[in-house]
């Protein structure tokens, strides 16, 4: 084949467009030819150079992209989820607060109905009540005195009371969370600023282990899932988290607070005030998962 | 605007550069605080993750690319890998003969500086057909389409004829025994 048609191939080379049996050709003429290396590479080069102008083209576009937006974590989809629960937090702490008050004034008042619903899901389910010891858990104290009261009237519920009880003193076991990853970071939720944004870095991953949180384990309400309760700083776990150690994240913004668990590999919200049982909802928004997944990798 | 996607793919195999605005914005936040938390500066961060779209974006136009995860999943992967090549290089540059490796990076640095100066002197026409064809990978028919040309065959015509001259241009200011050095 003659050199002219070597430098064809060359041409073919770069535009993709050279058969196997000519590609092998070529690269063992070059070993042997330093002209034609040469021109390999100075081709190499010039299409190195035109993928490099492109690259200037589209990252000189993509400077120009305003992202003050999207930089403020206000804007975020996460947070505008985190925003959102916030105040609705805070609407129904206002709510709790207002009714708690109240409540020391008079007794909680349980219709039959409720108390006849009570009932059977303790007998398929034993639910354990959480030991409660603070004189902040007015409601959750009220809830069990309450209860016991009106389970006097039965003798069947008087048994399960007894079950429960029982429960509650060999199943409940009070524990200091593991780590409690705490971010002091108001600053998170300020819109983004160019110069600024190392030292919000460093802010931003700034943590201490708080104590102000504690938590305490009782045993599944159902199995293989997991249920929580939440309120005055206490946190009630209801499933075995004995397997896997189990992480805290929380979220401070302004005096509000949004805690997280991290167990199994799953990532589970915890909404403040939650005075029922409630199933731990699995965070869904990959966004929001990827950024808790960097803060517990910080440690 | 929301986009999925899918809507994303389809918008760069159509060489519209506004999906990269879009995940540029989007995604901005969250890379360039991973880079940041990981020993970066800012500048490098930008550049991690504006190499990152634009590896995406080559990618994407690829016939035979499947996404297997989100594209932020994806992005981010590609941030990591990336920092992570630029950690180890910024190391072995350390380690390595600096003066040796400064020496052969020059003669490669001027090599490249005439083969730009070059490339910028051609037309503006010439450029973006020549960068379409060689780093966007599109073909003749999308050329033709996306620079109003009459068909693919003006498009191939035009795509040679700006080669040539960008070859002769460059020859023009490096000899091939320059080359052989």
């Amino acid at each position: 084949m003659s050199e002219t048609n070597y430098f064809r191939l060359i041409e073919a080379y770069f535009d993709g467009s050279i058969k196997p049996e000519q590609k092998l050709m070529l690269e063992s003429k070059i070993e042997t030819d330093p002209l034609l290396k040469a021109e390999f590479n100075l081709q190499q080069n010039i299409i190195n150079g035109i993928g490099d102008i492109r690259r200037q083209q589209l990252k000189a576009r993509l400077s120009s992209v305003d992202v003050s937006g999207s930089g403020s974590m206000l804007f975020g989809s996460s947070v505008k989820w985190l925003a959102g629960t916030l105040a609705m937090v805070t609407i129904f702490s206002t709510f709790l607060y207002w009714y708690m008050s109240n409540l020391e004034d008079r007794p909680l008042e349980l219709s039959a109905e409720n108390m006849v619903s009570f009932k059977e899901e303790a007998f398929t389910l034993p639910i354990p009540t959480p030991t409660v010891t603070s004189d902040d858990d007015a409601l959750a104290e009220s809830t069990v005195n309450n209860t016991v009261k009106k389970e006097d009237s039965s003798e069947k519920f008087n048994t399960v009371a007894k079950n429960v009880r029982e429960n509650r003193t060999e199943k409940s076991a009070k524990a200091k969370p593991q780590e409690l990853v705490t971010f002091k970071d108001d600053i998170n939720f300020a819109p983004y600023k160019d110069k600024e944004f190392s030292k919000t870095i460093e802010r931003d991953i700034s943590r201490n282990v708080s104590a102000e949180t504690e938590i305490e384990f009782l045993s599944s309400v159902k199995s293989d899932s997991y249920h929580y309760r939440y309120f005055n700083n206490k946190l009630y776990l209801y499933g075995e988290f004995e397997n896997e150690p189990y992480e805290i994240i929380e979220l401070h913004n302004k005096g509000h607070k949004q805690l997280f668990l991290s167990y199994q590999n799953d990532i589970y919200s915890i909404k403040n005030n939650m005075t029922n049982i409630t199933p731990l909802q699995k965070v869904e928004d990959e966004m929001l998962i990827m950024e808790l997944k960097l803060i517990i990798d910080e440690k | 605007m929301k986009l999925s996607d899918a809507d994303i793919i389809e918008k760069i195999r159509n060489g519209d550069e506004t999906a990269l605005d879009f995940l540029y914005k989007k995604h901005y936040r969250m890379m360039v605080s991973m880079i940041l938390r990981n020993n970066g500066t800012e500048q490098e961060a930008l550049d991690i993750f504006q190499d990152a779209l634009i590896v995406f974006w080559q990618k994407a136009k690829s016939d035979d690319f499947k996404l297997t995860s989100k594209i932020s999943t994806y992005l981010f992967s590609v941030c990591q890998n990336l920092w992570r090549k630029e950690l180890d290089r910024k190391r072995k540059f350390e380690e390595s003969d600096k003066e040796d490796s400064e020496e052969n990076n020059f003669e490669q640095q001027e090599m490249i500086k005439i083969i730009h100066d070059c490339i910028n002197e051609l037309g503006e026409s010439c450029k973006q057909i020549l960068t379409y064809h060689y780093f966007d990978g599109m073909s003749m028919e999308k050329i033709a389409e996306k620079m109003g040309l009459a068909n693919s065959d003006t498009a191939k015509t035009k795509r040679y004829k700006c080669k040539k001259r960008l070859d002769e241009l460059i020859r023009s200011r490096y000899t091939s025994s320059d080359f052989l050095d």
